[in-house]
């Protein structure tokens, strides 16, 4: 009980600090308004597009590919609002591992794991994130299917191991940074992830492969989509379930094996 | 104007980079894989007929060149300009006998060489992988030769010119990421230009975007008429005209504007 009201302070410290230093650079921030609308405006714009010049894509229809893209913009936000600005405060280029910041960082009264994965916030993030879901409610609207109770509780799951999934990849790939610092790997991930804005299925065979078994942006984004939708297979469901267990026990095991090979470094 | 000094950075560049390869190889990844999920979606769009006059081998060849220039085309180096004038490093470029455009000029012809191998093989393996069927004509390609270059320094000047914004306001991210999101939409990553929408098309035909990215790719695969042909040209050289003197302005007004932040 303690432990999580230190959570909620915590939060909240973290958070209030990142909306001060967000704000006090004024231009940026309306700019940065603006960008949001015209990413918006691009991602929906981009399916609109495609599907102006055909009806369906492998079986994808224009409503069931925006609940897609809502939902890739859903994690996608959930994941720029805090884990990816915390952690890549560490693991980025510059970040402290390479200045040395990281021996401050582990004295620090709280958990290392806690503390380096929420203590960096994107306030202006809450605003993609509420879009991305109007866009999934309003997808949702438009696809014809039966919802129960059985499909929710489906979906739910389908979410909660995406969640899982992203975090505990995002950790390991952090961690990496500790054995070897040089290419900035969450990069390389960041990249792979933009093919879940559409449906796992219009890629190639090999692509399929890479982004179900290796990289899995079909188990973060596709299937919960489809799981929303009342398409998914619950067998997959519950391998993701499974899936993110496992990559959650390992992530954290991991991250306490790459602590201790820190050798920090400074100027 | 100092060409010797530019020469000379342009080389520094090139060796530190280099050094660092496995971090732009990176980059570059990322700019590449982003139209293949284009391509991929279109390649399933099309299946065996034909979308406005587009086949599927058309797709394919439309977006490996694409890969291509976008590579080629691709500025980075209006983010460090950015980020170096928030942070203050900027005022080290200042004090050089040398103008700071020439440090931005220098890191990106040094990205772009750096990425070479790893450019070449990424496209290499997608066009086996999709099984790309190209022909072109003489005339054509010499045409995209003398148009790529053009996009090239349009698309430099533009971004350098917006990251220079930064003198006055200090942050500049955002409005980078603008410039961006809208060559994404209206250069032809999402879709080859001409078949865009008519009003979005006939909109972007004013604006710099397509002639960043989209125009010499169409001129290459020989889909212009003549008249269009000289149109496009007539107004990539505007556009860059026109940005030159916005970059003059905005270096005037900005550097009298400037101060130094950090130490």
């Amino acid at each position: 009980m303690r432990y999580i009201k230190l959570i909620k302070r915590l939060i909240y410290v973290f958070f209030k600090t990142s909306l001060q230093q967000d704000i006090s650079f004024r231009f940026d921030f309306i700019v940065r308004l603006i960008n949001t609308a015209i990413s918006l405006a691009a991602g929906i714009g981009a399916i609109a597009i495609i599907f102006s010049k055909t009806h369906s894509v492998n079986g994808w229809d224009f409503y069931s590919t925006m609940a897609v893209t809502g939902m890739f913009m859903f994690i996608q936000s959930l994941k720029n609002l805090f884990i990816g600005p915390s952690l890549d405060s560490i693991a980025g280029l510059g970040g402290e591992l390479w200045t040395g910041g990281f021996d401050f960082t582990l004295l620090k009264p709280v958990p290392t794991q806690l503390y380096i994965s929420i203590r960096n916030w994107a306030p202006l993030t809450l605003i993609d994130l509420v879009i991305s879901l109007i866009v999934i409610i309003y997808s949702f609207v438009h696809v014809y299917s039966d919802f129960s109770i059985n499909s929710l509780l489906i979906f739910i799951i389908a979410i909660f191991s995406s969640l899982i999934i992203l975090y505990s990849i995002l950790l390991i790939l952090s961690s990496l940074a500790f054995w070897y610092l040089g290419t900035p790997v969450l990069w390389i991930f960041n990249s792979v992830m933009e093919t879940g804005r559409y449906p796992v299925r219009v890629y190639p065979f090999v692509f399929r492969f890479i982004l179900t078994w290796i990289i899995p942006v079909g188990l973060i984004v596709s299937i919960p989509a489809e799981a929303l939708m009342a398409k998914a297979d619950v067998h997959e469901v519950l391998f993701g379930l499974v899936f993110g267990i496992v990559s959650y026990i390992a992530a954290v095991l991991f991250f306490k094996l790459s602590i201790k090979k820190y050798s920090s470094a400074s100027s | 104007m100092n060409f010797r000094g530019g020469l000379v950075l342009i080389k520094k560049s090139l060796f530190g980079f280099v050094a660092s390869r496995a971090f732009f190889w990176t980059l570059s990844f990322g700019w590449m894989l982003a139209p293949l999920i284009y391509m991929f979606v279109w390649i399933e769009a099309s299946g065996n007929g034909s979308i406005s006059g587009y086949t599927k081998n058309d797709f394919i060849t439309y977006y490996v060149f694409f890969i291509f220039v976008n590579q080629l085309t691709y500025p980075t180096s209006n983010w460090t300009v950015g980020d170096n004038i928030f942070n203050g490093t900027f005022s080290y470029w200042l004090l050089r006998p040398i103008q700071p455009i020439y440090e931005a000029i220098a890191s990106d012809i040094a990205t772009k060489v750096v990425c070479i191998p790893f450019v070449a093989v990424f496209i290499l393996t997608v066009s086996i992988i999709v099984k790309v069927k190209i022909t072109l004509i003489f005339t054509n390609v010499l045409i995209f030769i003398l148009c790529l270059i053009l996009a090239q320094i349009l698309r430099f000047m533009f971004a350098y010119s917006n990251a220079l914004l930064a003198l006055m306001t200090n942050k500049i991210g955002a409005l980078l990421s603008i410039n961006e999101t809208l060559v994404f939409l209206l250069a032809g990553q999402i879709i080859p230009t001409d078949l865009l929408p008519d009003t979005i098309r006939q909109i972007g035909n004013f604006l710099p975007y397509k002639y960043m990215l989209g125009f010499p790719i169409e001129v290459l695969l020989g889909k212009l008429s003549q008249s269009q042909l000289i149109m496009g040209i007539g107004i990539q050289v505007a556009w860059i005209a026109g940005v030159i003197v916005l970059h003059n302005f905005i270096w005037n007004k900005g550097i009298k504007h400037y101060t130094s932040v950090g130490g």
